[in-house]
């Protein structure tokens, strides 16, 4: 049982997926059925390998492929925290997209690319080797093409371009680290503390193999040159961004960057090595080239999308700091940046979807048309900006007395600076869109009856921005992500 | 659940209630907002000291409730003035707040009286802040834009400054202070709470919201940063307190000069809440010694700035007059208390001019009071003058617990009738001019049109330069790839050669240069 169950989360996404695909437009409840009947059990599966990891089980599934390299899926703590974020924000993002969709044509192809993706991500998370690693992290880049292109109109075509060379050209980069690495140390398979210390490899190759690696995970990571396709994929859908801001794709960059820095180096020999100063620096370079980007957006959506490039680079940060207490703030962001990222995601999408408002310059006064909608994208922008009780309190508190306890001020100051103009592009919204008065009409109204949107619609981002307001709020409490992380911590850093 | 947990959520339980009934009848908001706000004073009042910690909330596993004595004077406070304007609210024809950000802003400022351990006063303090802009916004017009974009600027910035000082002293706990992290306190604590220099916005602001904004504004903003400040300073070196002082003296110099050369009440008022504040500056870094001390005398000046809008809701006669006298009486006696305990600290020569920043603050309010219109009897009825007496009564009790702590002397009430007479004199003397010499909330001008300028630079930057940088070097990167631009290029590179008659001579002195070298 414990070598079948990580196989048995990564089938609960990948049959529906493939039933779907072969269901007819109009199977409508069938579909339905499938993707939150998925969900549902993707969760129940994984709420007891938790109980079963916090008491030391180990679930692992291994199966040859060639002498010496196997495909490995193991569960462990880290794993399991990527793994329920994607689960439990595919049930939502899932429930949002049946709302979203509703009508429009292409949904089983749509929901069958949708679970695949999710597979990918779950693959990828519980990965146990660089290996099959590598085969989920092209799976999803092959998986999410079909999704950004959905719309087939010439924008997305050419999103979908870029996308493509992009992630491609990371992949390839990601192949290349691993070939050159196993061609070194014979051996790919993740370990806590890392398997090349004490293997007497030269630095310099060790230095130019860990640029290769984060630089092929840096794509998906979005960071900093090789940022340019998320805000151009922001012509997808919705549902589409919201699974690549908070799901499925930039994390599992962000995810890579983790896994290279802890399980693959090693933490303490990677700061030996002198890689992860440079790797903050370029996160804080990130967060602070992209948050000015962000600024100057009209657009709702690449406003979110630059925000994405800032936020994600938390955790990179958190991760380079190279200390218990950043990490802990990095890799809880890992969650918290999801949930607070997906509730704005699918709130932009109820504003476009309900109002066609696209733009912010168009979001006055569209707090009294739509509350509950603009009252979780309030929530939601707050925490970004790191403002307690929200979530991104936490993280900014732990990553920046993490910098502080291994004497990195500096990078309190790019916090700080962050946070400046977190609220710089976040509270003119709020102002504009609690404050002005409304336009005699908006550009696309659709009229829901007395209801400012669907259920399915608003449902979604106030039950994520719930989650990132109680675990803020209650964030020493047993069984939140804080706690979690922590656990987490505590296994890479254990002497 | 205990009572202190109860008091910032029911706040947010109306608050939700009535965002999801956005439809009520006119007045209904202001009596469930008063019946809300009277909640804090009745257990401020009648309520035993208590402490319940939350081990689980937020950060630091040290967060709790305590109702001790600065919990209880500002609970007063906020609970008071909130219960003040709510019974306005009930009025018919007075413009109403936005009720949900009264009610989160409500909330926040519970959540900062009650709240031990940095972060949690901090999130009050964030929602204090943020929910009196919403109050702020809502306002109907458009002349409070540029004060409160001005605001929340100096409240992101305060933020930050109050986020870093908790991380350093997480991070580096020790005994001793750590000189920068209470610079950016105090420097945070004055950006909050338009304590001079960065009082211009309360000025513009006071001037154009409508009187229930203006009676918060006159006494929540630095309510919020002084009793914030009583909770998370630590105890300070007397360098500190002295610097402190001499800009306190400082700001209340600037803001006497400005109030005086003001015309409307409203404006005045601003300065003369400047001038309170450069007092309560003065005696902030006593927070760590003697928090308790500090916490009633601060009630008695707030709660007697928030009486000034209000006044103009009495008519002529000796209620009004007997409001003036007391509300002048306390905030002098008040500040004139403060002064002295700040005094006792600080070398002889600052020991004598502190009480001079105190005899200013009640030299301007008197001149507040004095420029405040006189209802007339028809427009406004009794009950809705008697509003008035609830901050006035929370002043006096807060002047009458600070003297029963501290017996007054000589040296903490001889600013009051001083500064109450120079007020007097001063209006009597100044001209009636019909527009002020100083316009309100100057101060803060020529950093607006820098930071704008700065704005500007870098939206043309990215939006323009940086593009056009990046599409130039991406078309050079992709030309280094193109082999037939390249043989192109060579090929017009060599027709260029061949055409140029200097390329000969060129050769020439090459080929000469070098038979030169070879023979040396």
């Amino acid at each position: 049982m414990n070598a079948w169950l990580p196989l048995m989360v990564l089938a609960s996404s990948l049959v529906p997926g493939m039933i779907i695909f072969m269901l007819p437009e109009k199977a409508v409840a069938l579909r339905t059925t499938l993707n939150l009947g998925g969900a549902v059990l993707k969760i129940v599966l994984l709420v007891l390998m938790m109980i079963g990891v916090f008491h030391g089980v180990e679930y692992e599934f291994r199966l040859p492929l060639v002498p010496g390299l196997d495909f490995v899926l193991h569960a462990d703590a880290l794993s399991l925290m990527f793994v329920n974020l994607s689960a439990v924000l595919w049930l939502a993002t899932t429930v949002y997209a049946i709302g979203y969709l509703e009508g429009s044509p292409h949904r089983s192809r749509f929901f069958g690319y949708f679970s695949l993706c999710v597979t990918a991500t779950v693959g990828l998370a519980m990965a146990g080797n660089l290996l099959t690693f590598l085969v989920f992290y092209e799976a999803l880049t092959l998986t999410t093409y079909p999704l950004v292109v959905h719309r087939g109109t010439e924008a997305a075509r050419k999103a979908g371009r870029s996308y493509l060379a992009h992630t491609l050209f990371g992949g390839v980069l990601l192949l290349a680290g691993t070939v050159w690495l196993y061609s070194l140390t014979g051996t790919l398979e993740f370990v806590d503390r890392g398997f090349i210390a004490g293997r007497g490899i030269d630095p310099d190759v060790l230095r130019m193999i860990f640029a290769v690696l984060i630089l092929g995970v840096g794509v998906k990571a979005a960071i900093l040159p090789l940022h340019g396709w998320l805000p151009q994929a922001m012509v997808a859908p919705a549902p589409v961004s919201a699974l690549l801001h908070a799901v499925a794709v930039v994390k599992a960059g962000a995810f890579g960057i983790v896994r290279i820095v802890f399980d693959v180096f090693g933490v303490e020999f990677a700061a030996s090595l002198g890689v992860t100063l440079p790797l903050a620096i370029l996160a804080a370079v990130t967060i602070i080239y992209a948050s000015t980007r962000a600024l100057f957006q009209d657009d709702l959506k690449r406003r979110l999308a630059f925000s994405t490039v800032s936020q994600v680079s938390y955790i990179t940060l958190g991760v380079a700091i190279a200390g218990p207490i950043a990490t802990i703030g990095g890799l809880v962001h890992l969650v918290h940046q999801g949930f607070m990222k997906i509730t704005l995601f699918f709130c932009a999408g109820n504003f476009a979807e309900t109002l066609g408002v696209h733009k912010v310059s168009e979001m006055r006064g569209i707090g009294r048309r739509m509350p509950w909608t603009m009252g979780a994208f309030t929530l939601a922008a707050f925490g970004m900006i790191g403002a307690p009780p929200m979530v991104g309190f936490i993280s900014k508190w732990y990553l920046g007395l993490g910098a502080l306890e291994v004497g990195q001020d500096w990078a309190v100051l790019v916090l700080a600076g962050s946070s400046l103009l977190n609220a710089a592009y976040f509270l003119p919204i709020l102002r504009t869109a609690w404050f002005d008065p409304p336009p005699e009409s908006w550009p696309e109204e659709r009229s829901f009856g007395r209801k400012e949107t669907a259920w399915a619609l608003l449902i979604p981002p106030v039950m994520t921005v719930a989650a990132t307001l109680s675990w803020g709020l209650f964030a020493s409490m047993p069984g939140t992500p804080l706690d979690w992380v922590q656990f987490i911590a505590a296994r890479k850093y254990a002497p | 659940m205990s009572l202190l947990l109860a008091l910032p959520l029911l706040p947010l339980a109306a608050a939700l209630w009535f965002a999801a009934r956005p439809v009520r009848a006119p007045s209904t908001a202001g009596w469930i907002v008063a019946l809300v706000a009277a909640f804090p004073v009745m257990v401020a009042t009648l309520m035993a000291p208590d402490r319940i910690a939350l081990p689980d909330l937020l950060v630091m596993r040290d967060a709790a409730l305590v109702l001790d004595p600065v919990a209880r004077a500002a609970l007063l406070l906020f609970g008071g003035l909130w219960l003040a304007i709510a019974l306005l609210l009930t009025r018919p024809g007075v413009s109403d707040p936005p009720v949900v950000a009264l009610l989160v802003a409500l909330s926040g400022t519970i959540a900062l009286s009650l709240a031990e351990g940095g972060p949690m006063v901090y999130a009050g303090m964030l929602a204090a802040g943020y929910g009196l802009y919403a109050v702020m916004a809502g306002e109907r017009g458009a002349g409070w834009r540029s004060a409160g974009s001005a605001w929340v600027v100096l409240l992101v910035v305060s933020d930050l400054l109050v986020f870093e000082v908790l991380l350093s002293s997480t991070a580096h706990p020790t005994t001793d202070p750590y000189l920068p992290a209470l610079v950016m306190a105090l420097l945070a604590l004055v950006l909050r709470g338009a304590i001079p220099p960065a009082h211009g916005w309360l000025a513009a602001a006071l001037g154009t919201v409508s009187r229930p904004t203006a009676v918060l504004l006159a006494a929540v903003p630095l309510g919020a940063a002084v009793f914030g400040g009583l909770k998370i300073l630590p105890p300070t070196p007397p360098t500190i307190v002295l610097w402190c002082s001499l800009l306190g003296l400082g700001g209340a110099a600037w803001a006497t000069f400005a109030g005086l050369a003001q015309v409307e009440a409203r404006t005045t008022l601003a300065y003369a809440v400047a001038g309170t504040g450069a007092l309560l500056l003065a005696a902030l870094p006593l927070a760590g010694t003697a928090a308790e001390m500090l916490a009633w005398p601060s009630l008695a000046l707030l709660a007697s700035c928030a009486v000034i809008p209000l006044l103009a809701l009495q008519p002529a006669g000796r209620s009004r007059d007997f409001t003036v006298v007391v509300v002048l009486l306390v905030h002098g006696f008040a500040g004139g208390h403060t002064a002295a305990r700040v005094a006792a600290t600080l070398p002889p020569a600052a020991a004598l001019l502190l009480p001079f920043a105190a005899v200013a603050a009640t030299l301007l309010l008197t001149l507040a009071a004095r420029r405040t219109a006189v209802a007339t009897p028809e427009a406004e009825s009794p009950d809705w003058s008697r509003v008035a007496m609830i901050p006035l009564v929370l002043a006096a009790a807060g002047l009458l617990l600070a003297w029963l702590g501290d017996p007054p002397g000589f040296a903490s009430t001889w600013a009051a009738p001083v500064g109450i007479t120079f007020g007097l004199v001063a209006f009597r003397l100044l001209p009636g001019r019909t527009r002020p010499e100083v316009a309100p909330g100057d101060l803060l001008g020529p950093v607006q049109r820098l930071v704008s300028l700065m704005l500007r630079r870098t939206r043309i930057l990215c939006r323009r330069d940086l593009a056009r940088l990046r599409d130039r070097t991406s078309a050079w990167l992709r030309g280094c790839w193109d082999g037939q631009a390249w043989s192109r290029r060579i090929q017009r590179l060599d027709v260029v050669l061949r055409a140029w008659p200097a390329t000969s001579l060129l050769m020439l002195l090459v080929a000469m240069s070098a038979a030169f070298l070879l023979a040396k």
